[in-house]
């Protein structure tokens, strides 16, 4: 039970695939620029994140290592993810329209989005188990849909206020992230 | 040669998947233009140079339209529009025609008018009450002063004139911005009075 | 004394400026040169220009439009309509009914109705041809107000003497002076719309109010007259403890609901001076001519209260009030809270002008130089309406009109306390004002919009069955047939030899027309030949001479 909240917690706070690690920053920037927005991503990426972390496993274990095709894993991850993504895609096309409008190319740009590659690849060498995985996955999109949301907030703030010409736009947004990166240094030391 | 297998059976399993999930959740036609089309302002005016609004809604739902080609709508109808679908505004495409200061409506001088029909053919709202040989008006209230009528008129007896203010809704004009502030292209100097 | 339940925000120790105004009593009656009633839109005129008419006399008939009825202040002559400058914040010139004053006492007949035997409907019919509407700043009509108490739902009665903008003083000066009338008539009242309580409630920095108005309770308890359920009120001075809102929630503890009315919670508000003009019309069946007026500000020589005849020009109440003593660098009608700024000293004094003011300060929207927002949150401390005022500046200012209606920008009462706060004194209210103005106005358009979509569907409908008709008669004419494939047979049948049998005249008659026809043709070719001098063939008269074969 420990080892599972401790699985949670580093890889939501500590090691935030965001801030600290510095993964998935394409749809951190480009659907942060409104709340809903960003709630919508945030929930998918958490469905594909964890779905893509389990089925990545499933895959590795029970196709890939007993043929010993180890080194197949990158494509065959790939591939399940895309398949994931695409199954995500039209699961919110039918559910909410206005959504997946919304999220427009952010929505099949999760299939490239390096955390949730970094997780199955992460899973493999840190020879987690299947639970282990599957709270893995769940942990860094937690993380990762925490971040996006506080980021989103502040960006709506920064949208109606009085920035210096030169900062307007992306430039103020990364720096936010910078000192957001910084403030979540803070949770180093929380787990060994 | 396994690899090979292996990869091919694993891709064959995902597609299979995912022609089921594509049956499973087929969506219907794109409502899109629907949504489009509720924003642009209904003016009916041709200036995008399409035959009206819902013309020009499909065509940019198709893409085959940009989304600044509406004059009546103005700035404020592109940025919504560019929020709609997700993609950066721009401005008012000044081929399609310049914004105009205020609104106006059709006004048929009827001292003048010959009673011709051929005004009330060309509105596209039905604003022009009248029949042959007899006299022409056009309703102000339903008018949405595309300026269709003008043209067709033999004795050019039809003027746009500007909206009453106050019938029209007087606003409080925008405070001064302040002085120092960069991102305010929505703010305006404030104009007489308050 | 009333348990007084408080009301969130607001702004205590307000620099109230009431001395001058208050160090003398309500001064008398100035009759201008010339009176201009404004005419609301819709509304129709009873009298004709050139006219006599008396005082009292009614002027317009509201019609539906809900806009009370203007009464001549005076007897004098009714001379034209014209465009004159309107007391709205725009500044523009609306159609006036010039009245020039002839001096002369002559007024209508007045009926006397008295409280005793009135009944709710009659009280309404007689507020109504009054024309009275609220006094204290909004305008509201009142008989509209006291239809609530038609319903059964009234609970309470307040009256409101809370004259919490600085400045402003009739109200108190018209306590001061008429408390007895002011008692009596609450009494009246709340015995007439039985409600369990009445109150009529004064701030503190007015202690001769209040005072006057115990005094008027006392003696008029020995008289018989139910006073005794009137509960006197003094209110800790806080701005906006005025607004009645906020009124209602620090005597009652309750808040009116958004989007309702105090009626919801069976209230029933009534401004002092409202009050006094209900008793005058059921008392001397007077209508509504006359209101007091604070003139006040650094710019006027002797601020007072005076009496003002509506439609009195605001440049002729100053100068009965001595003047101006230096340039007024703004004219403001209403408070200088919630006042706006007037665009010509020649517009009138109307039912709700309250106040005038001559400041020498520029308005705070034209103020230079402007100072950004330092995000202190000064103004949500301030805010009586519970809302944050410094999220609604950045939404207002940038146009994010959903987030600002999120934010609850229409619970917004425009008192003006957050922008008195802000160090940076920016003028958030003009900011709210212009937001909402242009929310109501992209409202209005889409409702327009709809509905020009809706025409042009239907126009589109309706020719396309036009052509579909057409398309289905030409189709019927052509024997069901489709274009171009004519039967010579069936065209034979109706162009020509197999013709149906005609009526007799109608044979005569061709015929006629054929030979006059073939007659006139001969005379052509002669005169041709005459003129010419060839021969040429003359047509032969008879049947079928001109009917050409196989066509």
């Amino acid at each position: 039970m420990n080892s599972f909240l401790l699985i949670l917690v580093s890889t939501a706070l500590v090691n935030n695939f965001v801030l600290v690690k510095f993964l998935g920053l394409c749809p951190f920037m480009g659907v942060s620029k409104k709340l809903e927005t960003a709630l919508g991503m945030a929930m998918a990426t958490m469905f594909v994140l964890t779905l893509s972390s389990a089925c990545s496993y499933l895959v590795h274990a029970y196709l890939l290592q007993p043929f010993g095709l180890e080194y197949l894993r990158t494509i065959s991850f790939i591939l399940v993810i895309a398949g994931v993504v695409q199954f995500t895609e039209m699961f919110i096309h039918r559910t909410s329209p206005l959504l997946f409008q919304v999220l427009g190319i952010y929505l099949p740009l999760i299939t490239t989005n390096c955390a949730v590659l970094g997780v199955a690849l992460l899973n493999v060498k840190q020879q987690n188990s299947f639970f282990e995985s599957l709270l893995f996955g769940f942990g860094a999109s937690a993380g990762f849909a925490l971040v996006l949301v506080l980021f989103s907030a502040m960006r709506e703030r920064l949208e109606v206020a009085e920035v210096p010409l030169p900062f307007q736009g992306n430039a103020i947004a990364l720096v936010t992230a910078g000192i957001m990166s910084l403030a979540f240094m803070g949770f180093t030391g929380l787990v060994r | 040669m396994v690899a090979v297998v292996i990869l091919v059976a694993l891709a064959m399993v995902i597609g299979g998947v995912l022609g089921l999930a594509a049956v499973r959740f087929r969506v219907e036609s794109d409502p899109l233009a629907d949504k489009i089309d509720k924003v642009l302002p209904q003016t009916q005016c041709g200036q995008c140079g399409f035959p009206g609004c819902r013309p020009y809604a499909t065509a940019i739902s198709a893409g085959e339209a940009d989304i600044n080609q509406c004059p009546p709508g103005g700035q404020a109808t592109i940025d919504e529009l560019a929020e709609l679908l997700g993609v950066e505004s721009k401005p008012l495409n000044p081929e399609n025609g310049a914004e105009s200061e205020r609104p106006t409506v059709a006004w048929i001088d009827e001292a003048i008018c010959i009673g011709c029909t051929k005004c009330i053919q060309a509105c596209p709202v039905d604003a022009i009450v009248g029949a042959n040989k007899l006299m022409h008006t056009v309703i102000a209230d339903e008018c949405t002063g595309c300026d269709l009528c003008v043209e067709p008129c033999p004795v050019d007896c039809i003027y746009m004139l500007p909206v009453d203010e106050l019938a029209g809704g007087w606003q409080w004009p925008q405070p001064q911005a302040d002085t120092r502030s960069t991102n305010n292209a929505a703010v305006e100097t404030a104009g007489n009075g308050q | 004394m009333t348990a007084l339940y408080g009301f969130r925000g607001g702004i205590a120790g307000l620099p109230s400026n009431k001395e001058g105004s208050t160090s003398q009593p309500i001064q008398p009656l100035v009759i201008p040169q010339r009176l201009y009633l404004p005419i609301d839109p819709g509304v129709e005129l009873l009298i004709k220009p050139g006219k006599r008419v008396l005082a009292g006399e009614v002027l317009t008939d509201s019609n539906a439009t809900k806009a009370a009825v203007w009464h001549a202040p005076v007897a004098g002559r009714f001379v034209e309509i014209v465009d004159h400058p309107a007391a709205h914040p725009s500044g523009r010139s609306d159609p006036a009914m010039v009245l020039e004053p002839d001096g002369s006492a002559d007024q209508v007949e007045f009926s006397e109705t008295g409280w005793t035997d009135l009944s709710v409907e009659r009280l309404i019919a007689i507020v109504e041809s009054a024309g009275i509407t609220g006094m204290g700043g909004a305008g509201f009509p009142t008989w509209l107000k006291l239809g609530v108490a038609e319903s059964g739902r009234l609970s309470t009665l307040i009256i409101n003497g809370v004259e919490c903008e600085p400045e402003i003083s009739c109200d108190d000066m018209l306590i001061r002076e008429q408390a007895d009338r002011v008692v009596v008539a609450t009494a009246k009242l709340a015995a007439l719309l039985q409600v369990e309580t009445a109150y009529i409630a004064v701030e503190d920095d007015s202690p001769q109010a209040m005072a006057a108005l115990r005094a008027a309770k006392a003696g008029h308890y020995t008289e018989g007259v139910p006073v005794g359920g009137v509960e006197l009120v003094e209110l800790p001075t806080r701005y906006p403890s005025g607004s009645e809102k906020q009124l209602i929630e620090n005597l009652l503890g309750k808040q009116v609901p958004k989007n309702g009315l105090p009626a919801d919670l069976g209230v029933l508000c009534l401004n002092v001076a409202t009050l006094c003009a209900i008793e005058d019309a059921v008392m001397k069946g007077q209508p509504l001519t006359t209101r007091v007026v604070t003139v006040s500000g650094e710019a006027v020589a002797r601020p007072q209260n005076r009496w003002a005849l509506f439609g009195t020009p605001v440049a002729d109440l100053i100068e009965s009030c001595g003047g101006l003593t230096a340039k007024a660098e703004n004219l403001v009608m209403g408070g200088p809270m919630m006042g706006f700024a007037l665009a010509s000293p020649q517009t009138p004094v109307i039912k709700t002008t309250n106040c005038i003011l001559a400041q020498n300060r520029p308005p705070l929207d034209k103020r230079q130089p402007l100072m950004p927002c330092i995000r202190c949150g000064d103004c949500v401390d301030v805010c009586p309406a519970g809302l944050l005022p410094q999220q609604l500046y950045w939404f207002a200012k940038s146009g994010e009109h959903d987030k600002a209606q999120r934010h609850n920008l229409f619970d917004c009462i425009e008192c003006g306390a957050c922008a008195y706060v802000c160090p940076s004194q920016l003028p958030l209210v003009h900011h709210y004002r212009a937001a909402k103005s242009e929310i109501r106005g992209q409202q209005a358009q889409r409702i327009k919009a709809d509905i020009a979509r809706e025409r042009m569907l239907a126009r589109d409908e309706r020719l396309a069955r036009r052509e579909q008709e057409a398309a289905e008669r030409r189709l019927l004419k052509r024997g069901g047939r489709k274009a171009g494939t004519a039967d010579p047979e069936a065209k034979k049948a109706v162009t020509g030899e197999t013709r149906p049998a005609m009526s007799d005249e109608v044979a005569t008659a061709m015929d006629r027309a054929k030979q006059l026809q073939q007659q006139a043709d001969a005379d052509e070719t002669r005169a041709s030949i005459e003129s010419t001098g060839e021969s040429v063939d003359s047509t032969e008269p008879g049947q079928g001479a001109n009917r050409e074969n196989g066509e």
